[in-house]
């Protein structure tokens, strides 16, 4: 083999090459930090005038998996049907509940309510939208997946074909919100001749053009919609991108113009790009520990009470969420009308009065089941600083991480210590609350029957009287943190990021994406 | 001998087939579950594991699904989507053998030459090159290129998109920009393999007599080396081919994903993560038939390329 000994045009062509390299790999770096120039622009704040056509290609982070309304089991399948639906009211970003296809509702009695639907709307099939679809769907909806949501609508009684009763079977304080973003009206023809979950027929701003399960849906402009000069956009397309890295580049090169999540490590880069118009962040997300109170030793209220004492929620925001969500002690932030700041661990943590507790309780160096999703790596980052937190009063906790069916069976089960989970019904924290604590609910998960909770709930879910209902409030989240069978960490924030062009873009409350508001320009 | 072959792919198929629908139900956590998620009270628990016959016996259901593929030809329906699994597989599977095609094309044309190169300049720079380049591209995992390659070639050169598939009825030259990134993801790790497989059996062919002699005798060479050398060690090298691609069938469950291709490679991570055991089977089903016949068209391409063993055969 001979030695190596470089003439004059081999060195310059490796010197070349490193050249080459360089260059590449500092565009590389220059790609991935963003631009750096200053720029405050938020997607909704455009001064120009919304102007009709064109097409956007939203990617969203999981994939729809059917369009029937009364099924609802992603989130993802929702942000697409919502678009092909129409609700009876609409919430705002300020929770603040408008006319949709509903032109005005009032309540009677406590358990009765008198709603007045538009003349003009139409389903997609060509049948005109009337009372009767309306009591159809929440007939429907009873007996379905979402059925717990509309336990309390006992009957629908209807007046004319666009006038119609709802009859509660009690006082029922959440029902705007719960009709605002789950009760999406359908066609009794449509869904007894097709099937709902591939063949959605609905009344809303766009129709489905096309659906590649696992890549995209296309949603068009549907040219019967009740409401006038809307939606601006031709075709809505849905592509589900599962990885933050793909989605955010896709972004940066034009291919989306709208997308949701980024890595966290970079919101506050891509805050100040002036390629990438962004929303405004709101907390809509609650991240809720949850405790298994049917086994030790969080069966004893004294050990539940130590683990909030001991949980620092502002540094885990700081490392699990890097500050893209607000430290919360109920399933609400301070922008919900409800929100009450009622914390009986103020000041925490309080490592001593959490250790008081625990030796009161008789429990140290206990090990524990901490449950983890492995789709969710959130929670697994959630769990590893509350490791760390909980470690400090006795409790070693044992992180499982396993894939969400088995999660979900093994948490419906209580086969878990601890567990960490996120909900999107945030409206109204009834929605949240109930079903979570309350000792009867079937998804009650954390196996907690505590009369208090329970009287606290019905005081404040039962009542149709909206400003007693904020008097009530702070009372419940006070009964559930002193009972402790979950303890609320944080609200993670919406955000929305899109390119310049785009407008109209804004998170809700309700989690839509609501493509009827949004417009290009040119 | 083909046909002898083909008549022993029928139990090896079977075989795969009860081995994967056992083998699938051996994973921990419900279907039920998995499909109702946050809404899986025991009522509906039970409602969907009925609908989905899952309180039958192991074998009863087993019995269901083999008669309903062998005499219908039907996989069922995915009960989350109510898709056809049959009517998916059909519009996913071409989706998957186009990029596989394209990433064992791509990766066979670089590599064979590359380990012809450097097992004729051994030593050389060449030599080191490539097998520096070989070694690199098989030690970093496919998704780590697909990342690399999207931020390069999608976000600072634009050359590509970042994401996504468009179909060659579509446009011919947008479906091959879809999926030049995840093909060369793919073929990359595949190529190194193949580029140092076919070096060693090219530096053991060039020591053989044969070859010592067409040396001696002033043969050319360039003819030397692709006209002799090369048919000589074509052997060991159809063999890693072959194996590497049924690797690379594989191997498009994570560069699908990352990639938002249609195939079936994502499928099979979305029926994995839901626990939808008809759309799991259909698709492992599909991989390993893939794989079978993959070794099937290596076992007779070696045919062509030795006359002993299409003399051996009749």
């Amino acid at each position: 083999m001979p030695a190596y000994s470089p003439d004059r045009r081999t060195f310059l062509r490796g010197m070349g090459a490193t050249l080459a390299t360089a260059t590449v790999g500092g565009g590389l770096l220059a790609a991935c930090s963003g631009n750096t120039t200053q720029s405050t622009s938020s997607a909704g704040a455009s001064s120009a005038k919304a102007a009709r056509g064109g097409t956007a290609n939203l990617a969203i982070q999981d994939t729809p998996v059917n369009m029937d309304p009364a099924q609802a089991e992603l989130y993802s399948s929702m942000q697409v049907y919502q678009n092909i639906f129409s609700e009876l009211i609409k919430v705002d970003a300020n929770y603040n509940y408008h006319p949709n296809l509903a032109t005005s509702w009032s309540q009677e009695s406590d358990t009765a309510w008198l709603f007045e639907i538009v003349d003009n709307a139409v389903f997609s099939n060509g049948e005109p939208v009337t009372a009767n679809d309306v009591a159809f769907t929440i007939q429907r909806i009873k007996s379905q997946a979402l059925g717990p949501y509309f336990e309390f609508f006992d009957k629908t009684e209807v007046i004319n074909p666009h006038k119609f009763r709802i009859h509660l079977a009690k006082p029922f304080g959440p029902l705007e919100a719960t009709i605002s973003y789950l009760l999406d009206i359908t066609n009794e023809k449509a869904i007894k001749s097709q099937d709902p979950k591939t063949t959605p027929v609905g009344c809303g701003p766009y129709k489905l053009k096309e659906w590649v399960h696992n890549s995209h849906v296309t949603l068009e402009r549907y040219d019967k919609y009740f409401k006038k000069d809307i939606p601006y956009l031709d075709e809505v397309t849905f592509t589900s991108v599962g990885d933050d890295t793909v989605r955010l580049s896709g972004l940066q090169t034009g291919q989306f113009q709208w997308i949701q999540g980024v890595p966290p490590q970079q919101t506050t880069t891509l805050m100040s790009s002036s390629s990438i118009d962004h929303t405004p962040a709101m907390p809509v997300f609650p991240y809720i520990l949850f405790l298994n109170c049917s086994r030790p030793p969080f069966n004893d209220q004294r050990v539940r009470q130590a683990v909030a004492w001991a949980v620092d929620r502002d540094e885990i925001v700081k490392l699990a969420f890097f500050g893209t969500a607000v430290a919360s002690a109920e399933p609400i932030a301070k922008q919900n009308p409800f929100y009450s700041g009622v914390n009986p661990y103020s000041g925490g943590p309080d490592l001593d009065k959490a250790k008081s507790l625990m030796r009161q309780a008789g429990v140290s160096n206990a090990d524990v089941v901490f449950l983890s999703q492995a789709e969710v790596p959130l929670y697994t980052a959630i769990g590893q600083v509350l490791k760390s937190q909980l470690a400090k009063i006795g409790l070693n906790l044992n992180i499982q991480t396993l894939s969400s069916a088995e999660w979900f069976g093994e948490f419906s089960a209580l086969k878990y210590g601890l567990g960490v989970t996120y909900e999107s019904t945030t409206v109204d924290p009834a929605n949240s609350y109930y079903l979570d604590v309350y000792s009867k609910s079937p998804f009650n998960w954390t196996g907690c029957k505590s009369p208090a909770i329970d009287a606290a709930l019905q005081k404040f879910t039962f009542q149709s009287d909206q400003k007693l209902r904020k008097q009530y409030y702070p009372e419940l989240v006070h009964t559930v943190a002193e009972v402790a069978p979950e303890i609320f960490l944080a609200v993670d924030d919406q955000q929305y990021w899109t390119v310049p062009a785009l407008h109209g873009a804004a998170p809700l409350p309700s989690l839509e994406i609501r493509a009827e508001d949004l417009w290009r320009s040119t | 001998m083909i046909v002898r072959r083909l008549l022993v792919t029928i139990p090896m198929l079977f075989g795969a087939a009860v081995i994967v629908f056992f083998v699938l139900r051996l994973i921990p956590g419900d279907p039920a579950t998995a499909i109702l998620g946050s809404h899986s009270s025991p009522a509906l628990v039970a409602q969907v594991r009925e609908d989905l016959g899952l309180n039958k016996p192991i074998y009863v259901q087993f019995g269901d699904w083999i008669s309903r593929i062998l005499l219908h030809g039907n996989f069922g329906q995915d009960y989350i989507t109510s898709q056809s699994i049959s009517s998916e597989m059909a519009s996913r599977l071409p989706v998957t053998l186009e990029l596989c095609a394209l990433a064992f094309a791509g990766s066979v044309i670089i590599a064979i030459p590359a380990g012809v190169v450097a097992a004729a300049h051994r030593g050389g720079w060449a030599d080191r090159i490539i097998q520096f380049v070989s070694v690199v591209t098989i030690a970093i995992p496919d998704f780590v290129f697909g990342i690399l390659g999207i931020l390069l070639f999608a976000l600072v050169l634009k050359l590509v998109p970042s994401s996504g598939f468009i179909p060659f009825s579509v446009s011919p030259w947008e479906n091959i920009q879809s999926l030049a990134l995840p093909a060369i993801a793919l073929a990359l790790g595949f190529a190194g393999v193949l580029a140092r497989v076919t070096r060693s059996a090219m530096i053991e062919a060039l020591q053989a007599d044969n070859i010592v002699f067409a040396r001696a005798v002033g043969i050319q060479p360039r003819s030397i080396v692709y006209r002799h050398a090369l048919r000589s060690a074509a052997i060991p090298i159809v063999t890693v081919a072959g194996m590497q691609a049924g690797y690379i069938l594989g191997s498009t469950v994570v560069i699908e994903t990352l990639f938002v291709v249609p195939g079936i490679g994502q499928e099979v991570v979305q029926a994995m993560l839901n626990r939808d055991y008809t759309v799991m089977q259909a698709c492992v089903l599909i991989f390993v038939t893939g794989f079978i016949l993959m070794n099937l068209l290596t076992d007779l391409f070696y045919l062509v390329l030795n006359p002993k063993l299409r003399r051996a055969a009749t």
